[in-house]
């Protein structure tokens, strides 16, 4: 999951882009509004977190220009302003949910999840796929019944399968999703993370293989036999 | 209190009654004046013909009494030369010569001492005479002949100290009744006064005395000195005194309806002259905190209520911005407060939960702690900000008061077992409230917490429903009467000195302006070291 924070604090932005990496998130942040929209435009995220008091472009107007551009990236507006008017006004332009500071830090990662999944179609926080099961809430996995020890990324990589289950997922939109900007593309970081995940979800010798790749294409999570 | 308009009529009317006296005094003695002073011309125009009168009188007297000596001394020389016969026994003078002269010829020869034992002979003119004065001839009649009627309204009355014989009355006087000299010597100017006639009617008068000039005519020669005369004229002042009463029933009566009307008319003055006063003082009345926008309008206003209401509007204007700045200033405060605060909280919660152990865990969860303490200050500051400015939106529905305070008093009980209160509950349903939930919830949150945390150690706390209303009682000791109106100003704290732990002073100041958005009433009595904070419903709105 690849997520897009534009807070002007900086101390507040750093405490909250740690949080999300360590729940799994790939995080992009900005404390400018201009730069804000342009990395909304150039690249694909899940959630967009935008503060509404912003330096150079404020939220309401980076909101309104994704949603004109035809980015349709669920929103979550975080910010100081807590009248109904304001939460209504927020909602209005497009966003998808309204946090008022200061927030629980629980809430603010549950509200993100709950955006993620939504992204999908997914309304439930468990997916399942044959034997495997992934808790989005809890953010573990676990396969017959066996949980799984996995790091952040892989639990991150899995969970993006098992959204897309049953479509093929290329390495490209991997690399988008589930890796940060600080990531360079060039690296192989995405098979290597995808060979340690197939790895540890063989629990059993007769485990079936979810994770099959396609040949130029990418890797496709699937739990019908082929 | 004094009333303008009760000082505004007072003044009115009595300056109005005494320019209305003043006023009607004027015209009285003016038309007075008038009238005396034409009675008065009259007076001195029959001065002169009473003077005439006199001068003939005294001078037919004189030459009466000079013929009567020369008769006599003819009567003598001719007894002289008869050798002193007597022709009649009388003595000389006593009776009228039968052939004597009559110097004018319209009179009959007269001695002067006969006059009052000879009355006049009715005149030709017819009128009747039974007066006994001389009887006046016919140019009197003619140059004065009010006088002459027995009800003249002119009257004069000829003395004479040197010569009483010539005493006269005017018929109109009758023959016994005198005109009274004024008190003191006969003046020698004419004197103006008034008088009255024996039989008490008032009468204008003049007395003057005068000496007749020597009667001369033809052959006469050369006059006696004549006697001196004192004349007293008069006019009946009756008519005058009718006159003056009038004008003083008139103006009397007309100063009743004058004095009728004024009032009415004072009063209808100032009812409509203190109108926008009224209207001023009403449009004051209805403005408090929230309607500081309005402004008083100068259309209609009378001139002199002009710069009241100018400098009204000003102080408006500067009252509504620097409310308007207090609020601003504690909503923005509060606001600029946020971020700082959401940075202290995330980063403690982010070093609790995903931190790599350097930082001490302990100290972590208090800032975190005070993060959150400090989120609901700035919250209920806000909420107060919105509650106090009526900007709080409320969604009425039938609540239980028992059962919904008892309810909210659930989260409490651990924090109260853990100090010791003991808490009494006497929460009876049945008490139903149309009201708005959440501010309820708040308000009954607020209170317990603050029973909660500030009744001393091991103290009582109650919670007991009446119907509609709800009273928490609890344990405060140190609480004097005079604190109580502060608990529910902002920031206030019993003990001054205690900080922390979440207690803010914010939470009855909400829980009051919260309350006040529901049209409840919060208040505050202090009772045997008790503190109870009663909750009352307000007319209209507390269902049986």
């Amino acid at each position: 999951m690849r997520l897009l924070l534009v807070e002007d604090s900086e101390r507040l932005r750093a405490a909250v882009a740690r949080a999300l990496r360590q729940s799994g998130y790939a995080v992009d942040d900005t404390g400018d509004g201009g730069d804000g929209l342009f990395m909304a435009k150039e690249n694909t995220y899940d959630v967009v977190v935008l503060d509404i008091m912003l330096p150079t472009r404020d939220g309401l107007s980076i909101l309104t220009a994704m949603r004109e551009g035809g980015k349709d990236t669920p929103v979550l507006f975080l910010t100081a302003k807590d009248t109904v008017p304001d939460r209504v006004n927020g909602l209005r332009s497009g966003a998808d949910d309204y946090l008022v500071k200061p927030f629980a830090l629980e809430e603010l990662l549950a509200r993100i999840d709950a955006l993620a999944r939504r992204s999908y179609q997914k309304a439930a926080p468990k997916l399942t796929a044959g034997d495997l099961e992934v808790d989005t809430a809890a953010k573990v996995a676990q396969r017959a019944g066996q949980p799984l020890d996995l790091t952040a990324r892989e639990y991150a990589i899995l969970e993006y399968l098992m959204l897309r289950q049953g479509a093929v997922v290329t390495r490209t939109e991997i690399e988008e999703h589930i890796y940060d900007e600080l990531v360079s593309p060039m690296s192989n970081v995405v098979d290597s993370a995808i060979c340690m995940l197939r790895r540890k979800l063989a629990v059993a010798t007769d485990s079936a293989p979810l994770i099959h790749t396609r040949r130029g294409q990418g890797y496709i999570l699937d739990a019908r036999p082929r | 209190m004094r009333s303008i308009r009760k000082r505004l009529v007072v003044w009115l009317l009595v300056g109005l009654a005494v320019l209305w006296a003043t006023a009607g005094a004027g015209v009285y003695f003016a038309v007075k004046r008038g009238e005396t002073a034409r009675l008065d011309a009259r007076l001195e125009n029959l001065s002169g013909g009473v003077r005439f009168f006199g001068s003939r009188i005294a001078g037919e007297a004189a030459r009466e009494a000079r013929e009567a000596e020369r008769e006599r001394e003819a009567e003598l020389a001719r007894i002289a030369e008869e050798g002193g016969e007597t022709p009649e026994g009388g003595p000389p003078g006593s009776t009228a010569a039968p052939g004597s002269a009559d110097p004018r010829g319209d009179g009959e020869p007269r001695r002067p001492d006969a006059r009052r034992e000879e009355p006049e002979r009715p005149r030709p003119t017819g009128e009747p005479d039974r007066g006994r004065p001389p009887p006046p001839d016919d140019n009197q009649r003619r140059e004065m002949p009010p006088f002459f009627q027995e009800d003249g309204d002119e009257f004069f009355h000829l003395r004479s100290q040197e010569a009483p014989a010539l005493e006269r009355r005017s018929t109109s006087l009758g023959d016994d009744r005198d005109l009274p000299p004024p008190g003191g010597a006969f003046p020698d100017e004419p004197l103006y006064y008034d008088s009255h006639l024996p039989d008490g009617s008032r009468v204008r008068a003049v007395a003057f005395d005068f000496r007749p000039r020597s009667w001369r005519r033809r052959g006469d020669g050369e006059g006696a000195e004549l006697p001196e005369l004192q004349a007293v004229v008069a006019i009946d002042a009756e008519p005058m005194h009718a006159t003056l009463r009038n004008v003083l029933l008139g103006i009397g009566g007309v100063g009743a309806l004058a004095a009728l009307a004024s009032v009415g008319l004072v009063h209808f003055a100032l009812r409509d002259g203190l109108k926008p006063l009224r209207r001023l003082g009403d449009q004051l009345g209805e403005i408090d905190a929230a309607s500081l926008d309005g402004r008083f309008s100068s259309k209609g206003m009378p001139l002199e209520l002009t710069p009241i209401t100018e400098r009204l509007n000003a102080l408006m204007a500067r009252l509504e911005k620097s409310f308007e700045r207090e609020r601003r200033f504690s909503s923005d405060l509060a606001h600029e407060l946020r971020t700082p605060v959401a940075e202290l909280r995330t980063m403690s919660e982010v070093s609790l939960r995903f931190g790599d152990g350097t930082a001490d865990r302990e100290q972590t969860e208090q800032t975190l702690e005070i993060a959150e303490d400090m989120g609901a200050i700035i919250e209920a500051l806000l909420a107060l900000g919105r509650y106090e400015n009526g900007q709080a939106e409320i969604e009425r529905e039938e609540v239980d008061l028992g059962g919904f305070a008892a309810d909210c008093w659930r989260p409490f009980e651990a924090r109260a077992a853990g100090r010791n209160l003991r808490a009494e509950l006497h929460l009876q349903p049945g008490g139903t409230v149309a009201t708005d939930a959440k501010l309820l919830r708040l308000i009954l949150t607020n209170l317990f917490s603050n029973a909660v945390e500030y009744t001393p150690e091991g103290g009582a706390v109650s919670i007991r429903n009446d119907g509609a209303s709800l009273a928490v009682r609890n344990d405060a000791p140190e609480l004097t009467r005079e604190q109580l109106p502060q608990l529910f100003e902002r920031f206030w704290r019993a003990d001054g000195s205690r900080t922390g732990g979440g207690h803010s002073g914010l939470g009855l100041p909400l829980a009051s302006a919260c309350a006040e958005v529901l049209g409840l009433r919060l208040t505050a009595e202090l009772d045997g070291g008790q503190l109870e904070l009663r909750l009352r419903g307000a007319a209209g709105h507390a269902a049986a």
